[in-house]
């Protein structure tokens, strides 16, 4: 990111926390107890704050996948879809194969997960190149397809009667992964969307692959020219955004829920695409961009337990920053409007 | 002197972006009722000194005045509300919109429905190209027309606005001399309207066709205002760049040089999959020469090119490199077998514009291996080569990083030679190699070329500037209506005007003729 880009990031950043703090203001009895508890609630103790960083487990992966469709240029709207295919898959394979060890399992898991999931968003890549189906809208229809699917699944044959819920039995749960900061939720999987999001981000920087996306998302008549397989590059982004996505899902679940649970996973494919905005498609971006999410989520959540704010109030701040991210052609426009300041009348031509 | 059209004072820009001070105290002065020559080498400030005039961009410092009244010009709609129009170098044309609705883009005739009233606008821009004699046809979609058609599209729109100061910045370098001739008289008709000139281009002999008075941009800086009359060619050169320009000498040894690229029977179809556009042409490309493809647009020269570096499918016939056969083989194995290709439409197929200099040379090149190693880029090999290509190709602007649209014109169309020449093709096709390019880089790719084709390569050039072909070539294919209908040797006894009347179909159906005395080939020059 340019300098010009992070100072807009700070503009935003900014401005949506100044408008969470003026509907506080606005809405409490108590102002004061509420906006200490939104603004220092969350890193107060160990348990808010492990729990912030838990909840920014998988946005920090939705973004990741939302930033490669969207470096290349095809929108993938449909990674709701994909986490929640991507969990059910990881919760089915956790059962069927409750007999393996983790180590065995694991690596299996993962690999079918993020193939499957790639495979849904593929498939709107597949109609793109071979019927030119414009990929935001197919990408989001077959993710409510498939998110339906799921929960006709969950609810009839994989539903645990003694939930008193629509959710699954629990898997065995030597395949949990270990938590780091009991007793909040931050688990193992930290750490492996560290590693998912710095190799997309060593791929994207210095692979010939990733060069190709990059292209391809720019000008894909010039990438053509050069030789690139535009089709093939479309189809392998979103494969690799689904995969990514699939990948948030699962971790989620194996991190902490231990089972699928109907609409578990509400708004990680949104807030992935916000998070992707925001961090201007750079993969390691996401994380401090996740993070602010994340925090937004829990400051609220925090806020309502210890005073009279709703957790709402984060739904209008990441609101606001929807409005002020996609507002940026707004922000080019101002910034070649503006034109130079500073002109020092030079004498020499000879610096030039 | 009291009515100057146009009055720049101590104009002054830089680009922060890049730390680039584009215009120093630059002065303008434009007389009312008279074409004014704006020239100077790539990169000299021409383009953003009219810009800046024409509310494109914003200056940092100096005043300006229109008819003697100071004016703040801070939008487009500021200057054409003070009668200032400017076709542009970079075209302006959304591509899926029809010729007539790019003409008529923010002066539509709305209906009391509030829809566009698409007979009126259809009949508007008939009457326009009839007044004008610049005819396209006006419901084909921008995407689908050639370079030269596009630039006649952006002229037509500024001619409908009826402003009385024009800018043309470098309109002539993509049209054809018919094309150009007839913007001339266009150009002389609105002078005797009374309306006011400026006219920027690289080819300082339609400068002294129609100009009256000139202004010498160097280096961001007005250097010299005259009228033309004072000046020869020479000294307009020699103040342009600096210095007197070398001879240039692209001989080589004729010879019966054998085939490098070989092209038998090739059948190709227009982009609806239609209609063939190119007819069993035969084309054969040798070792050591230049050859050049000649033909008026639409008769499906585009189309050959294009296939012949794997871009368009082919429909029957066969494309040779050396033995190797490469009909339908795909882009990547064109490339690889050493065909290099510098596309007519520069930024929207040869280059990224939003993308790094160093991402537009390495682009064609990642798969080689200093540039990369098992699917990983050597960033620090691809910088070197990108450095050394600026440097070679006096690429001037900022560092490699910067993005193309930072360039000048000039200076965009040098990094899309710079790679194609440098990836050391067997054959290079280029198609309008010098578009946009000052006198000193086009005897520089003149020269390269000509290295190029005498060090056993084999170079295409596909060219609308006939002298240009003359001075090059060795050998000159014509097509017309989809067929190659002449192959000619460039020799002393062969005129632009056999050429002219061959491209339009009028010469007697002459198929290969091959005249074979080259003894006046030490004749050959550009006129400049
Ligand atoms: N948007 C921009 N950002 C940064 N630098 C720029 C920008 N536009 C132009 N420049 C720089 O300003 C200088 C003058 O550019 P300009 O386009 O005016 O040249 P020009 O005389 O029109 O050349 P050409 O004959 O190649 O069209 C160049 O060095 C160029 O790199
Ligand atoms: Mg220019």
């Amino acid at each position: 990111m340019n300098q010009f880009n992070v100072w807009r990031t700070v503009f935003i950043v900014g401005a949506a926390l100044g408008f969470g703090l003026c509907v506080i203001l606005l809405t409490s009895q108590e102002p004061g107890v509420a906006v200490h508890a939104f603004f220092v609630g969350p890193f107060s103790n160990t348990y808010f704050f492990g729990n912030l960083l838990a909840s920014a487990i998988p946005l920090v992966l939705t973004g990741v996948a939302a930033c490669v469709s969207f470096s290349a240029s095809v929108l993938n709207l449909g990674l709701e879809g994909q986490v929640y295919l991507g969990s059910f898959l990881g919760v089915f394979l956790a059962w069927r194969f409750e007999t393996f060890p983790p180590v065995v399992l694991y690596p299996f898991i993962f690999s079918i997960v993020f193939c499957c999931s790639g495979l849904l968003a593929a498939l709107s890549g597949y109609l793109k190149i071979k019927r030119n189906v414009n990929t935001l809208i197919s990408s989001l229809l077959i993710s409510y397809i498939a998110i339906y699917l799921v929960d006709a699944l969950i609810e009839t044959v994989f539903i645990d009667p003694n939930a008193g819920m629509a959710a699954t039995p629990y898997f065995s749960d030597r395949f949990l992964f270990a938590k780091l900061l009991p007793p909040s939720d931050l688990h193992a999987g930290l750490f492996l969307a560290l590693i998912f999001t710095f190799s997309l981000y060593l791929v994207m920087k210095k692979s010939v692959f990733g060069f190709e996306i990059a292209l391809t998302g720019k000008n894909p008549t010039f990438a053509r020219y050069t030789g690139i397989s535009v089709s093939k590059i479309l189809m392998l982004s979103m494969f690799l955004s689904g995969g990514f996505a699939g990948m948030a899902g699962m971790i989620d679940i194996f991190g902490i829920h231990g089972r699928m649970i109907r609409g578990f996973s509400n708004g990680y494919g949104w807030n992935g695409i916000a998070v992707a905005l925001i961090a201007r498609n750079q993969p390691l971006w996401a994380i401090p961009s996740a993070l602010f999410f994340a925090y937004l989520e829990n400051a609220a959540n925090v806020g309502a337990l210890l005073s009279d704010i709703t957790p709402e109030i984060a739904r209008t701040i990441q609101a606001t920053i929807f409005f002020t991210v996609t507002a940026e052609t707004l922000f080019s426009f101002v910034r070649k409007k503006k034109g130079g300041g500073a002109w020092k009348p030079s004498s020499t031509a000879s610096s030039r | 002197m009291d009515s100057y059209s146009i009055e720049m004072k101590d104009i002054g820009k830089v680009f922060e972006s890049n730390r680039t001070v584009a215009l120093d105290h630059t002065n303008l002065r434009v007389a009312k009722g008279s074409i004014h020559a704006l020239v100077g080498e790539n990169g000299a400030g021409k383009s953003t000194l009219m810009k800046i005039l024409c509310g494109l961009e914003r200056k940092n410092a100096g005043e300006i005045f229109i008819g003697g009244v100071h004016k703040d010009i801070k939008s487009v709609k500021d200057a054409y509300d003070n009668g200032i129009g400017m076709v542009n170098q970079q075209f302006r044309l959304i591509e899926d919109y029809t010729v007539a609705e790019n003409i008529l883009l923010g002066v539509e005739k709305i209906n009391r429905w509030g829809f566009i009233n698409q007979r009126e606008s259809l009949r508007r821009v008939q009457a326009l190209m009839g007044t004008s004699c610049l005819s396209l046809p006006p419901e084909t979609i921008v995407s689908e027309l050639t370079m030269g058609q596009r630039q006649l599209v952006e002229i037509l729109r500024i001619l409908n606005r009826s402003v009385d100061i024009l800018v043309l910045d470098e309109p002539t370098s993509v049209l054809i001399p018919q094309e150009i001739q007839r913007l001339f008289l266009i150009i002389r008709e609105l002078k005797t309207q009374g309306k006011t000139i400026v006219f920027i281009s690289h080819r300082l002999e339609e400068v002294f066709e129609i100009c009256d008075r000139i202004t010498i941009l160097r280096n961001g800086r007005d250097i010299a205002e005259d009228p033309i009359s004072g000046f020869d060619k020479k000294q307009v050169s020699f103040l342009m760049i600096g210095e007197y320009p070398g001879a240039l000498n692209t001989k080589r040894p004729a010879k019966d040089n054998p085939v490098l690229l070989k092209v038998e029977n090739l059948s190709v179809r227009d982009v609806h999959g239609k209609t063939e556009v190119v007819r069993s042409a035969n084309l054969a490309v040798r070792q050591n020469e230049i050859t050049a493809l000649v033909g008026v647009s639409n008769n499906g020269k585009q189309e050959l090119v294009e296939a012949l570096v794997g871009l368009r499918r082919v429909v029957s016939g066969n494309i040779c490199l050396r033995d190797r056969e490469l009909t339908g083989k795909t882009v990547r194995d064109f490339r690889k077998a050493g065909i290099a290709y510098i596309p007519e439409d520069r930024t929207g197929v040869g280059a990224s514009i939003s993308s790094s200099i160093l991402d537009n040379i390495i682009a064609t090149k990642l798969y080689e291996i200093p540039y990369s190693k098992r699917g990983w880029i050597n960033r620090k090999i691809a910088r070197k080569n990108a450095e050394s290509l600026v440097r070679e190709y006096r690429i001037k602007g900022s560092a490699i990083q910067a993005s193309l649209d930072t360039l000048s014109g000039g200076n965009v169309q040098k990094v899309i030679l710079a790679r194609e020449i440098s990836s050391d093709p067997s054959v290079l096709i280029v198609c309008e190699p010098t578009w946009g390019l000052d006198h000193r880089s086009s005897d520089y790719i003149y020269k390269r070329l000509a290295e190029l084709a005498g060090s056993g390569k084999a170079v295409l050039i596909v060219s609308s500037y006939l002298d240009e072909v003359m001075f090059l070539a060795d050998r000159i294919f014509v097509i017309y209506k989809g067929e190659i209908i002449a192959e000619l040797e460039n020799a002393a006894t062969l005129t632009k005007t056999t050429i002219g009347e061959l491209m339009l179909g009028l010469g007697a159906p002459l198929s290969y003729v091959c005249p074979s005395d080259r003894q006046g080939e030490t004749n050959r020059e550009l006129p400049r």
